[in-house]
């Protein structure tokens, strides 16, 4: 269960990227000058949130599944959301200079790029309790969540795309969110 | 077999690998925008690929992390391997443009699957070497390698854009020309 949960939140994670990149390219334009500029903004947000996850990880040991629902609420609730403000502040912002975009895309992506950083350390000390093994934790939680992810990737650039255009993406991904939150959510009180 | 004498080699090496993959993922979705005429299209597949190298690379890291054994020869030989895929890729690629459209797209994106790979096999090395097994400690001591790859990850792409990029950009032009569909 754990282990479809992962993949889960890995397939999402991409779809989210996918649309979110589709999205942004309104703003930066398309070329690979702006899609290194969003992928380093990102992988900004989810550096800050490996380390706020490592924290809660220690500080909330018993209650590490919990937090990995809440992040996933999260997520899901920004992405609900997410595209119809893109639109909005795209609007305001279009004719801005490449740095005022970065720090504008760094400032909106910071809740659920966090959030998506968060995940791996708190599910991957979690499991560590039971290993006590980092690296095989480890390498077995990103496997999963990274073969969701490149799921994800090749399933919503390549084909949900073409059928349900970027809102059908943001929903799908906002539905798997709230589906992990509420399985884990479950899990932990099924646990009590 | 440790690297433990030694106070930041694991989040050095961690930064390197994030540094390395996310660097040369650049230079593919580069690559792959010329033969799609569109980084759009681009993206998702060559993304899509790089994930699932770096999924499988981490499951190897993972079974050999359970073993324990030659863990810092295991990386380093992941490190040359990986390097030396994106070394001979683009020669390998533009040699390969005479059989075709697809046959130098499945090369492409074979030589991205094995650097992905083999520097996915380093990841939960690092985490393992680098991180302490402790009550309290465990998930900031294993978030703060994960965060040096991260922090790799992210300055990867810019460094390929301004540096290699403009660099070689001339002469990836001239490779590129040739990478097209056929008509």
């Amino acid at each position: 269960m754990s282990a479809a949960l992962f993949f889960a939140s890995g397939f999402a994670a991409l779809l989210y990227q996918v649309a979110w990149q589709r999205a942004l390219f309104g703003w930066f334009g398309v070329d690979l000058d702006s899609v290194s500029a969003i992928v380093s903004v990102f992988m900004l947000g989810l550096g800050i949130g490996a380390m706020i996850g490592g924290w809660l990880a220690d500080r909330f040991h018993y209650r590490r599944i919990l937090i990995f629902s809440l992040i996933e609420l999260t997520i899901g609730a920004f992405g609900f959301f997410s595209l119809g403000i893109i639109d909005d502040i795209g609007d305001l912002i279009a004719a801005d200079a490449l740095p005022r975009l970065v720090a504008i895309t760094f400032i909106f992506f910071i809740v659920p790029t966090c959030a998506m950083g968060a995940t791996l350390p708190v599910l991957v000390t979690e499991l560590v309790d039971l290993t006590h093994n980092v690296g095989f934790s480890t390498g077995a939680l990103y496997f999963i969540n990274t073969l969701g992810a490149a799921t994800g990737t090749l399933a919503g650039g390549l084909v949900l795309l073409s059928f349900y255009g970027l809102n059908g993406l943001v929903t799908i991904a906002t539905i798997l969110n709230f589906l992990i939150a509420v399985v884990a959510y479950l899990s932990v009180r099924r646990a009590l | 077999m440790s690297l433990q004498t030694h106070p930041l080699p694991e989040k050095s090496l961690s930064f390197t690998v994030g540094l390395l993959s996310l660097g040369t993922e650049t230079l593919w979705i580069r690559l792959f925008s010329y033969h799609n005429h569109s980084i759009a299209k681009a993206l998702p597949f060559i993304l899509g690929v790089y994930l699932l190298g770096i999924a499988f690379g981490a499951a190897l890291g993972s079974r050999i992390c359970k073993s324990e054994r030659y863990l810092a020869e295991i990386l380093a030989v992941s490190l040359l391997c990986g390097t030396v895929a994106i070394s001979l890729g683009p020669a390998t690629v533009a040699a390969s443009l005479t059989f075709g459209f697809y046959a130098t797209r499945s090369l492409a994106a074979g030589l991205a699957f094995v650097a992905a790979f083999a520097f996915s096999v380093c990841f939960p090395i690092c985490h393992h070497l680098g991180a302490i097994v402790s009550a309290g400690k465990t998930g900031k001591s294993m978030s703060r390698v994960y965060a040096a790859n991260i922090a790799g990850s992210g300055i990867g792409p810019l460094l390929s854009v301004s540096s290699y990029c403009n660099l070689a950009r001339r002469n990836s032009h001239s490779l590129c020309s040739g990478f097209s569909p056929p008509r």
